[in-house]
């Protein structure tokens, strides 16, 4: 193994990934209440009644943020036992590599996890922002 | 999008293609921003019945003022931000030129902090928003359910 990967992490690195940590728990929390927001919306009649297809719409649409939201829930949990992971009492380097490997992972999971979110908001803003019932 | 949390020595070691890559990425949460806005605002002053009804008109306008200064503010960010990387060959062009490069450093941390605090202020007005029109909503409801 190369010098610089028996090295481990840095405690400035540590630091790093707690920030990055603690930033990943609050985008997943103003996804929550997006989702949230969003499910309420599409389940009340506020929209225009002769769409076609409008119904089916917006069952797929909730389904789409059901599974969302279950994503978002096992991300979540991930976090939480990768916080566990840097107080695990374990061999150092075997410790770091653990870390290592997690932050890495999960910083891919949570980034296309955000696109996916983005790409399905903007879907339902397009849809529902032409369809509101107007003041008559 | 990075936290305020980071401070300046971070950004004085931020290479080039990471300083890229981080003006790339604000520009495009600025410009999902605005595409937020526009549905926001347009929930706001088009469905208009329910929130007649439920009383909440002046914290509507009240979020519309608030909406009309942030969307203001949005285009300000996204033009400076994209004039700061186009600005980014003074770092790039092999030519020493300490103070400009400083300079861009510096510019590089004022604007992390000011897009990391719009957002932050965005993400504040956003869950306004969401409770305003939830309790519209909900009062539509409850004034269904009685008549």
């Amino acid at each position: 193994m190369l010098d610089s990967a028996k090295k481990g992490i840095s405690k400035k690195t540590k630091g790093k990934y707690l920030s990055e940590i603690s930033k990943w728990e609050n985008s997943l929390m103003i996804v929550s209440e997006e989702i949230k927001f969003l499910s309420k919306l599409l389940g009340t009649e506020i929209f225009e009644p002769n769409i076609p297809n409008l119904y089916e719409r917006l069952q797929e649409y909730s389904k789409k943020l059901q599974d969302l939201k279950n994503e978002e829930i096992l991300l979540g949990k991930e976090i939480e036992k990768h916080k566990i992971d840097f107080a695990k009492e374990l061999e150092e380097e075997q410790k770091d590599l653990l870390i290592k490997r997690t932050q890495h992972q999960l910083r891919k999971d949570i980034n296309a996890f955000l696109k996916i979110n983005s790409g399905l908001k903007l879907e339902i803003f397009n849809f529902t922002g032409n369809i509101l019932k107007k003041s008559r | 999008m990075e936290t305020s949390g980071q401070n300046y020595n971070y950004v004085e070691w931020k290479s080039a293609e990471e300083m890229h890559f981080s003006s790339t990425q604000w520009i495009s949460e600025l410009n999902f921003i605005k595409d937020e806005h526009q549905f926001f605002e347009g929930m706001l002053k088009e469905y208009t019945l329910p929130i007649i009804e439920s009383h909440l008109l002046s914290k509507v306008k009240d979020l519309i003022d608030h909406l009309t200064k942030y969307k203001q503010k949005v285009e300000t960010l996204i033009n400076k931000t994209t004039e700061h990387r186009n600005g980014l060959q003074i770092i790039v062009d092999g030519i020493d030129q300490l103070d400009e490069e400083n300079r861009y450093k510096k510019e590089h941390r004022k604007l992390l902090i000011d897009v990391t605090q719009f957002s932050l202020e965005n993400n504040d007005l956003k869950k306004e928003i969401f409770e305003t029109i939830a309790q519209a909503l909900k009062q539509q409801k409850q004034k269904r359910l009685l008549s």
